[in-house]
């Protein structure tokens, strides 16, 4: 972790991406990636839940006691996602029905405790601040590809609006079906699997010597 | 003299403050939100009780004209509890009654306390009653409209965890909902529900009673949305025969202890057709 500040926030969001490079919290990217609405709600949770955590951890990272640290993470991230997972379902109900377990497994998404453990820990608040919302933007823009791509096929919307049925309709045709296999999470590894493909397609230091 | 970071007491103290921190920080948040969660997950049960009425609205009900409908229905003053006996309860806060907890092993307890939301629409009463039983992953529940005489006007249906795009369907298609607009929950006097199987089966509780396609590739669910249908109707069984007109066509009665025309509960006897047994049945 030896980059300069703006690699600590950029890098994340593409050559450095946590969900595609660093291949940490891929359950929920195959999880919540079958409409594009829930991702980017997941996707925002956890760049607040994962920024703050950061930047908790980092402000308690010299009291904390060596033994008992990974505890100290998962209850102030547990607490966090409790907290988001409250004010969602007051707020955003519906949202929060679509995510129903995802929010609670935010909790155990590898990237809050890699993140924390392998940056905060070490860090002072602010580079914590960048690393956190640049780790959570990279995991929200992985999500959102994957959201689309899935969404558009497989359900034929975007975002919820009639976009192929209304197309196909129009020419006259009608018979389309949508394709389920791309609501089925195995599409997501395949899609994610396309991703991480172009990247280290484009991107030499990343392939295997 | 530098704190020991590494020493038991330092480690337990710490352990400790942190944990009471969040928790008060979690209780107020929980106790801070829970009207405003309470007030969501209400409206949301309205919405389905409603849902299942929404071909006779004549429009589709949402989270966000659920409360609207509901209070232009007067549904407050429309609520009834029944007993398995078809007994109306008294003292009883319908809305708040947890279908979950009427239900053991999928079916009805014998002191299970029902809801009946009863729905007033252009001078029809229907009534709306709930479902509930095991899916294929976890539970399923619904809400089913039928009038006195036992024709269903509408189902809602949802899942906790049917499979996305298969299993899901009873709650995101509304055309498998639709399917049991129509049909009659009566067949012969006896209670028939609506079998949910393959096309051109027959319904398999009993013979002749009405059925409805499954969802292709999730015969399982449609298997167990068709059992939960049964098994909650046969809870409202007697408060469903307590609502139902007599048919008192005498049109064709003539032979003795013959059931009467139409939908008959009663005997021919004499003349006329009476609600009574028949002596030599």
């Amino acid at each position: 972790m030896a980059e300069k500040k703006p690699g600590v926030f950029t890098g994340p969001l593409w050559t450095n991406n946590p969900v595609v490079v660093q291949v940490l919290g891929i359950c929920s990217a195959l999880a919540v990636t079958t409409q594009m609405k829930p991702a980017l709600v997941m996707g925002i949770s956890l760049t607040c839940v994962l920024a703050f955590a950061n930047v908790i951890i980092s402000l308690l990272r010299n009291t904390i006691p060596n033994r008992i640290r990974i505890i100290v993470q998962l209850v102030v991230v547990a607490a966090l996602v409790i907290i988001v997972n409250q004010i969602l379902k007051a707020y955003a109900f519906e949202v929060s029905k679509q995510l129903s377990v995802y929010v609670g497994l935010i909790i155990t998404n590898c990237i809050l405790m890699g993140r924390l453990e392998a940056f905060a820990l070490g860090n002072k608040p602010w580079p914590a601040l960048l690393d956190g919302l640049g780790n959570g933007l990279g995991y929200a823009i992985i999500l959102f590809v994957v959201a689309t791509f899935r969404e558009f096929f497989g359900s034929g919307t975007l975002f919820g609006f009639d976009v192929i049925a209304r197309f196909v309709n129009e020419a006259g045709y009608d018979g389309y079906q949508n394709c389920g296999f791309f609501v089925m999470p195995s599409a997501a590894l395949i899609l994610l699997g396309c991703i991480i493909w172009y990247l280290r397609a484009k991107n030499p230091d990343l392939q295997d010597k | 003299m530098a704190l020991n970071r590494n020493s038991n007491v330092y480690t337990v103290i710490y352990a400790t403050v942190l944990t009471v921190l969040v928790a008060v920080l979690l209780t107020v948040a929980a106790v801070g939100l829970a009207p405003q969660q309470k007030a969501n997950s209400d409206n949301e049960k309205k919405q389905q009780i409603l849902s299942s009425i929404s071909s006779v609205l004549g429009k589709d009900v949402t989270l966000d004209n659920a409360a609207q409908i509901w209070d232009e229905l007067n549904m407050d003053q429309n609520l009834l509890a029944v007993n398995v006996e078809g007994n109306q309860l008294e003292g009883v806060n319908v809305f708040e009654l947890v279908a979950k907890q009427q239900f053991s092993k999928g079916e009805v307890k014998a002191d299970a306390q029902l809801p009946v939301f009863c729905a007033n629409v252009g001078g029809t009463t229907y009534y709306i009653m709930c479902m509930y039983g095991a899916g294929l992953w976890d539970a399923i529940w619904g809400y089913i409209a039928v009038d006195a005489e036992g024709q269903v006007y509408g189902c809602s249906f949802d899942h906790a965890g049917e499979t996305a795009g298969l299993g899901a369907k009873i709650k995101d298609d509304p055309n498998f909902a639709a399917a049991f607009c129509g049909k009659n929950v009566w067949k012969d006097g006896e209670l028939a529900s609506i079998d949910v199987n393959k096309p051109g089966k027959a319904n398999r509780f009993v013979a002749g009673g009405e059925h409805v396609d499954c969802i292709t590739g999730a015969t399982k669910t449609s298997d167990c949305v068709s059992v939960m249908m049964f098994n909650s109707l046969s809870g409202y069984k007697n408060f469903l025969l307590s609502i139902k007109p007599m048919a008192l066509s005498t049109e064709c009665c003539g032979e003795a202890a013959a059931p009467c025309c139409g939908e008959g509960e009663g005997y021919c006897k004499g003349e006329s057709c009476e609600n009574v047994e028949p002596e030599n049945k």
